[in-house]
């Protein structure tokens, strides 16, 4: 009798445990703290202590948020989700390794938003880190937006090093806004589509890279604005531009930026073309090369761009 | 030999687990400080350190102190590569009479600290109306640069002699990036540089700042390029932004202003010996004197139509 009423005990616990864990499944809303448990449910009360635990508890367009301060560890995304840790400071310890990384050929057919938003996240590499925002897509997968906004990415020294970098192929959308990038051995912000890819739009503003090999690298098919942003102290250039399968579609305007002190300051490589305006260009070793085109109002100490392009 | 003592026996313990403890609290990547947290701990997410000084010795080379709720944390030395980021956590620094906040020297960096890099991210410096300085570097090697990102920092009240924000005296050359940060109530230079004669180029770069109520705003010296850009530089007695170049002008010292307002100084740009200070897309009004020196306008600018030293052209 004693042995039965264990195994009811017993049964009934498990039940109770798996209709937890069940409701648990696909929260809008998950909670990481500095103290949580993942075997919690992530609840505001039974918090979890991870991304990578959380995020398995969180529905498809639903968001992650921060109790309170914790190092909330690398995590890999595969669905729509905003990971929002405003007001709260999170850290993600990437060394040797990827700080978030976004594999949109893993996103569900169903998720039709394909859409990730970071927020407020402090990624630090340790010197060794590899890349803190890693994005990948082939090129069938259409429609994906990544956004990234108040973070800080720092010490990358491990190869590739970088900031972050967008592999997708597939084109979409990479917004970086009022985020911090610096001590990279490679692209603070880099992009690295195939070619052939569709175009790839990037828009940086209130973005300060320093330190790192290049400040921002766009490649193929690429069409990127960058403004009131600061680039400074990049060894290679402070924004280089390149386009790699002969489509001459990668284009950069650059406004009411500071871009100083790098090795060279705009770099136009292969079939791209670089525009800038209201920028103070300043004490970089070359001031540019390849198709650099100027509005004239331009702050270079007197030092001339590549070419003209007019104001209208 | 068997110890029988039970005294022996306890201090044995006691010293055994003093020595893993410390073993346990060399060199972690991450610490962490609360305003209530004790220096005796590890530093960790659970059994936080209470200052600074305390967290440093137990962070690694590269690695990070964070805050995990405020307080008042301290004053530091820091001699190695190191990140402070309160970011969200209210975090302050008492600079007690005739002291500084946080002294960087970079000769007392380990020679295999080769990335001698140290960043300072949301920390609220005060003098209390007698501090000397909020941020000290220091290093005196031709050899050695180092870089040293400021962010999101407040510093006031250093009117105890010098009375800076910020002071950078490296001689090895470097970066100093300051950003998204307020300066004011200083005695001296809100950022200052002081390289010695023939040194390497400091490059100082100032995006999102504020100086209020200093002697100067920012005064540059020997063998240092500048960038300010997007900042405030209001109501300092002597000049907004003072540059000089003492050695020679070897490696001349400029200044590139861009998109500032400067008002309300004794002087608004003073280009001293031996450097350049060129201005754009700036508000310089309400100066007791626009400029004096090399001070070049890239024509742009809105002074109330006063004229710069020069101009210099758009490209």
């Amino acid at each position: 009798m004693r042995k039965f009423r264990f195994t009811i005990l017993t049964m009934a616990v498990m039940a109770f445990s798996l209709m937890a864990f069940s409701s648990a499944q696909a929260q809008s809303r998950t909670w990481v703290s500095g103290v949580g448990d993942d075997l919690n449910p992530c609840s505001r009360t039974a918090p979890c202590k991870t991304f990578s635990g959380a995020i398995s508890k969180t529905a498809t367009n639903g968001e992650i948020n921060c109790l309170d301060p914790g190092a909330f560890g690398t995590v890999t995304i595969t669905k729509s989700i905003q990971i929002d840790c405003h007001e709260v400071f999170a850290g993600i310890l990437n060394s040797a390794t990827n700080g978030v990384s976004i594999a949109f050929d893993s996103f569900a057919g169903t998720d039709t938003r394909k859409s990730v938003r970071l927020r407020n996240l402090n990624f630090s590499g340790f010197d060794t880190g590899t890349r803190g925002i890693s994005i990948t897509g082939a090129v069938g997968v259409t429609g994906t937006e990544v956004f990234v906004e108040d973070c800080r990415i720092d010490g990358n020294f491990g190869s590739p090093g970088n900031g972050i970098r967008d592999a997708r192929s597939g084109g979409g959308l990479l917004m970086v806004n009022n985020t911090t990038i610096r001590n990279m051995l490679g692209a603070g912000i880099g992009t690295a589509p195939a070619n052939g890819a569709a175009n790839l739009k990037v828009v940086l503003s209130n973005v300060r890279v320093s330190n790192c090999a290049n400040g921002v690298a766009v490649s193929t098919n690429n069409k990127v604005t960058i403004y009131d942003s600061v680039f400074n102290q990049n060894s290679s250039a402070g924004i280089f531009a390149e386009d790699l399968d002969a489509g001459g579609q990668t284009e950069v305007a650059v406004d009411n930026c500071v871009v100083s002190d790098n090795g060279t300051g705009f770099n136009a490589s292969t079939n791209s073309t670089i525009r800038v305006s209201n920028t103070t260009a300043m004490y970089n070793t070359a001031l540019f090369s390849g198709s650099v085109l100027s509005y004239a109002n331009n702050q270079a100490a007197g030092a001339a761009f590549g070419g003209p392009v007019s104001p209208s | 030999m068997i110890i029988r003592d039970p005294i022996i026996k306890l201090l044995l313990i006691i010293c055994f687990t003093v020595a893993f403890a410390t073993a346990a609290q060399a060199q972690s990547s991450r610490t962490w400080v609360s305003g209530v947290g004790d220096d005796v701990n590890p530093c960790s997410r659970t059994a936080p350190c209470k200052t600074f000084a305390g967290a440093i010795s137990k962070t690694a080379v590269n690695g990070e102190i964070n805050c995990l709720d405020p307080g008042g944390f301290g004053a530091v030395t820091i001699s190695k590569s190191i990140q402070i980021d309160c970011h969200e956590i209210y975090a302050g620094v008492l600079e007690t009479a005739g002291s500084n906040g946080v002294n960087i020297n970079i000769d007392n960096f380990a020679q295999t600290d080769t990335r001698r890099t140290v960043r300072l991210r949301n920390l609220n410096f005060s003098g209390a109306d007698v501090g000397a300085r909020g941020i000290s570097i220091t290093g005196s090697s031709l050899g050695n640069n180092g870089e040293v990102f400021v962010e999101d920092c407040m510093m006031d009240g250093n009117f105890g002699s010098p009375g800076n924000g910020i002071r950078d005296a490296r001689n090895g050359g470097g970066l100093l990036r300051v950003s998204n940060t307020t300066i004011r109530n200083m005695s001296g230079a809100g950022i200052g540089t002081a390289a010695g004669f023939l040194s390497g180029t400091t490059k100082v770069v100032l995006n999102k700042v504020q100086i209020y109520n200093c002697a100067f705003g920012v005064a540059i010296s020997t063998n240092t390029k500048a960038t300010i850009s997007d900042s405030i530089i209001s109501g300092n007695t002597t000049a907004g932004i003072f540059s000089e170049d003492l050695d020679g002008g070897v490696i001349a010292t400029e200044v590139a202003v861009d998109h500032c307002v400067v008002s309300k100084n004794g002087t608004g740009f003073q280009a001293s010996t031996n450097s350049t200070i060129r201005v754009s897309n700036t508000t310089a009004m309400n100066n007791t004197t626009l400029f004096t020196g090399t001070v070049l306008s890239y024509t742009n600018n809105q002074t109330g139509g006063a004229a710069f030293g020069g101009t210099v052209l758009k490209t």
